[in-house]
């Protein structure tokens, strides 16, 4: 779920490997996820990493420390993580795209075509 | 400490083994030949002068390796060096030991055809017949260990001082010493008329005590040159390094 | 609880292998020790262990001075890439005293660990590949349980699989009982993430002593034609320049103005090879 060779730091690749679990159903809400040690050992990561991106995830409440427990999905948070990935949707997304398309020369008319025929298929 | 002990003692295991292995075999090889045969057979000191070698070769083997070992774990030069001497105390009496049982067991077979004696018997042999048995027995491990010490110890001294020389110095030492001593030395002496020998032949039997009769030379010269040789291996192993 | 190292300096004949070196390596963290061959990596770990002296200056591990200190080198085990155990004894024998010498190395986990690597414990050091030499020592070092474990080029010789599986065990090693670990490599696309902080020694001296992340975000790369390339960089800190025809790639230090950013450039994240190569290069 993680490549590495994305140049973006590993703790926010972490991060987004948790939410796209979350949202993707994998890690259900109110279900438990692996621990820091797991992570780390699985991607060959320092803990400290692993640890800098779950925290990531708990200050914005997408999961919760249970003590003594470990991590768990907060109630709630694929509807968080629906509504912060729409607001983020334009900048990672169309800003880009409308980028390459500027490149490409290609008119705003040429764009809305291609994402019709995408909806399409 | 402990561990450093214990690994410098138990690397003499296996070679002190086949070495009594090898030393009794002889004996018995001989002891079996003279009984279809009409030979002699005379092992006067043999048991001594065979562990002398034994030990100095074995104080030549006593430091690269070990070196090596004890600094890959995080072993002090200081506590190599205190273990390696008290490791050569113990290999040198559990030798006189060994020693001194198998000549006395041996013994028990003299006759005028086959002779197992110890070395003390035949430097001090006026000497022998002057005191009690009680006496005689301890003197005589007293001189064994001493002359086992002095074996081992510069034995030691020789493969540190090579492994603290570069190569110039070793070439320097291994022609330098040979020329001197078989060389240099009798040309020289030839035209005193021998003077040099015969004064060194009086030092040694003096500090021997064969001069006097007395084996209590023997002891300080032992005492003596073991800590000079033991002084002097630590003074150059004490900044020995790895080296590469 | 650190390694302190204060003021070291060491010289053999011509070169000088370290210049006045002070660096601090704390308690419980993955360090990697980055530089090119002859940096003078291995002569630092040397003095850290007291198997060559140095000319100036003192090692402290936990406050004492390790320089013929049992006590202080107890706390250590470093691997090196030169074999000091004897060449004809068994592996096996070498774990057990391994143990004797260090009482807190675990017998069952580098068993276990032997198991892994597919290593033959019953046979001596001579046998080995260059390969299982590197093992047999990596081994020892994650199973040792010393507070400070030094690691010099410790995948040398190792394939992929062994490589990957060496990084897995350490890791889990790490977070089962935190130690102290310094990596010494020039590798250093495979330890990056392993890693920490990063020490970068260049011909002596340390040139760099930051977290990873510092480190990584201290700069970032730019690239695009040339001539807009050059346009750009002018008056910034620029550490390295790579240029393929007409394409130019440059490494600046320093933070990224986004809004400053002129069209037709590309940026992207300064990776740790590529910000080693350029720091290290003469």
């Amino acid at each position: 779920m993680i490549d590495f060779n994305d140049d973006r730091p590993i703790f926010i690749q972490i991060a987004e490997g948790i939410e796209d679990a979350i949202l993707s159903g994998a890690f259900p809400e109110e279900s438990q996820i692996p621990s820091i040690t797991e992570f780390s050992v699985n991607y060959r990561i320092n803990p400290a990493t692993a640890l800098k991106g779950i925290t990531m995830l708990v200050d914005s409440g997408i999961v919760y420390k249970k003590r003594g427990l470990g991590m768990f999905v907060s109630k709630g948070a694929v509807e968080k993580l629906k509504n912060s990935r729409k607001e983020q949707f334009y900048d990672h997304y169309i800003k880009n795209m409308l980028e390459e398309a500027k490149r490409l020369q290609l008119t705003r008319e040429d764009i809305i075509l291609m994402i019709e025929r995408g909806f399409i298929k | 400490m402990k561990a450093a002990l214990k690994y410098q003692i138990l690397e003499f295991k296996k070679s002190t083994v086949i070495f009594y292995i090898i030393v009794l075999l002889v004996h018995v090889f001989f002891a079996s030949i003279i009984t279809v045969n009409d030979t002699t057979f005379r092992s006067d000191g043999g048991f001594e002068v065979a562990t002398i070698i034994y030990l100095f070769i074995s104080g030549l083997n006593s430091f690269k390796e070990t070196f090596g070992m004890f600094i890959q774990n995080g072993v002090s030069r200081k506590t190599m060096f205190l273990s390696r001497t008290v490791s050569f105390l113990v290999i040198s009496l559990i030798m006189v030991f060994m020693n001194f049982i198998f000549v006395r067991v041996l013994g028990l077979l003299n006759s005028s055809r086959f002779s197992v004696t110890d070395m003390y018997e035949n430097i001090f042999e006026k000497r022998v017949d002057t005191i009690n048995g009680l006496t005689r027995g301890f003197e005589s491990l007293m001189l064994s260990l001493g002359v086992y010490l002095i074996a081992i110890s510069l034995g030691y001294l020789i493969t540190v001082a090579y492994y603290r020389m570069n190569k110039a110095g070793k070439l320097a030492v291994s022609v330098g010493v040979p020329v001197s001593v078989f060389v240099l030395l009798p040309m020289i002496d030839l035209t005193l008329d021998g003077r040099i020998t015969s004064f060194m032949a009086k030092i040694l039997t003096t500090i021997i005590g064969i001069r006097s009769g007395y084996p209590y030379y023997m002891y300080i010269t032992s005492i003596i040159a073991f800590a000079l040789f033991i002084m002097l291996s630590w003074f150059l192993m004490r900044k020995a390094v790895d080296k590469n | 609880m650190s390694i302190e190292i204060k003021n070291l300096s060491k010289n053999y004949k011509s070169v000088q292998a370290l210049d006045d070196v002070s660096i601090r390596f704390e308690e419980n963290k993955i360090y990697g020790l980055l530089g090119r061959n002859g940096a003078g990596k291995t002569t630092l770990l040397n003095i850290i262990t007291n198997r060559i002296f140095a000319d100036r200056g003192e090692v402290f591990i936990d406050d004492i001075p390790s320089k013929e200190n049992d006590q202080a080198l107890q706390k250590v085990y470093l691997m090196s890439e030169k074999n000091f155990y004897p060449d004809k004894m068994k592996i096996k024998d070498i774990f057990r005293w391994t143990g004797e010498f260090y009482g807190k190395f675990d017998m069952e986990s580098a068993m276990n660990m032997a198991e892994k690597f597919e290593l033959s414990t019953n046979k001596v050091v001579k046998g080995l590949s260059t390969g299982y030499t590197s093992i047999f020592k990596v081994i020892i070092a994650l199973s040792v349980n010393t507070p400070y474990v030094l690691l010099d080029e410790p995948v040398l010789g190792l394939d992929a699989n062994h490589r990957d599986l060496f990084y897995k065990l350490l890791i889990e090693k790490y977070s089962e009982k935190p130690s102290t670990i310094i990596v010494s490599t020039h590798l250093i696309e495979e330890v990056s993430n392993v890693i920490e902080n990063v020490v970068v020694i260049k011909k002596g001296k340390i040139i760099k002593d930051e977290t990873r992340e510092e480190l990584l975000t201290a700069g970032y790369t730019i690239s695009g034609s040339a001539s807009l390339v050059d346009q750009y960089i002018l008056g910034k800190s620029v550490i390295g320049l790579d240029v393929l025809g007409g394409l130019k790639s440059a490494y600046i230090l320093g933070e990224l103005e986004k809004d400053k950013l002129p069209e037709g450039l590309e940026v992207s994240r300064m990776d740790l090879q590529k910000l080693f190569i350029q720091m290290t290069n003469a």
